[in-house]
């Protein structure tokens, strides 16, 4: 990875942990955003093919695992799927906050989790960013 | 990727979906794998791990075999 790109994949990842949402993006960084992306650092899309949707745990959609905690602003993050979910909760460090994915919610109290649930993997891992929004 | 309460619900979502069952993990298990799957991502020197470090957190996690091949 270059300098370039990881100075890069930090500002997305800093501004989706202040903000939930990417940076903005400009015409100098379309060369290492497809690095990164190559890379699985981060997936785009949109209709241009260059919209960040993902740069893991942290999702631009929300669509997928709603994060809330009072430990932090903004106070409510997203994720692709459950797994995002718990990793933004760890990654931030929050000691409370809920992860909701698909119409469940999984409680953590004291930086324990307080629910027990089954995360269900459909895709073989080896195909995982065949369809990343899926998976 | 998705929660579900039951063993039988994911059954359920599968013949549904036409869709084979695939790996489960216990949201315990997850959470202490999704910690260490993206611990560090912040950090101004986090580089990309190998595919063979991200097989060795899954494999700690007890995620083996076929199907957790990367």
């Amino acid at each position: 990875m270059t300098e370039r790109e990881s100075e890069l994949r930090l500002r997305i990842m800093r501004a989706f942990a202040a903000t939930a949402a990417p940076p903005e993006i400009g015409p100098a960084d379309g060369e290492p955003l497809r690095c990164l992306a190559e890379r699985h650092v981060l997936a785009l899309g949109g209709d241009d093919g260059a919209q960040i949707l993902m740069a893991h745990p942290f999702a631009a959609h929300r669509t997928g695992a709603q994060v809330e905690s009072r430990d932090r602003a903004p106070g409510t993050w997203w994720g692709n799927c459950a797994w995002d979910g718990l990793g933004i909760v760890a990654l931030l460090g929050l000691t409370d906050a809920t992860v909701t994915s698909n119409g469940i919610t999984l409680r953590i109290e004291d930086g324990a989790l307080r629910d027990g649930a089954l995360f269900h993997v459909a895709v073989p891992a080896h195909a995982w960013w065949d369809d990343i929004g899926f998976t | 990727m998705l929660l579900f309460r039951r063993e039988s619900d994911i059954d359920a979502w599968c013949a549904a979906h036409g869709r084979e069952r695939g790996g489960v993990v216990p949201a315990d298990r997850l959470f202490v794998l999704a910690a260490r799957w993206y611990g560090g991502r912040l950090d101004p020197g986090w580089r990309p791990r190998t595919a063979a470090a991200s097989q060795r957190l899954l494999a700690d996690a007890g995620l083996t075999g076929p199907f957790w091949a990367l």
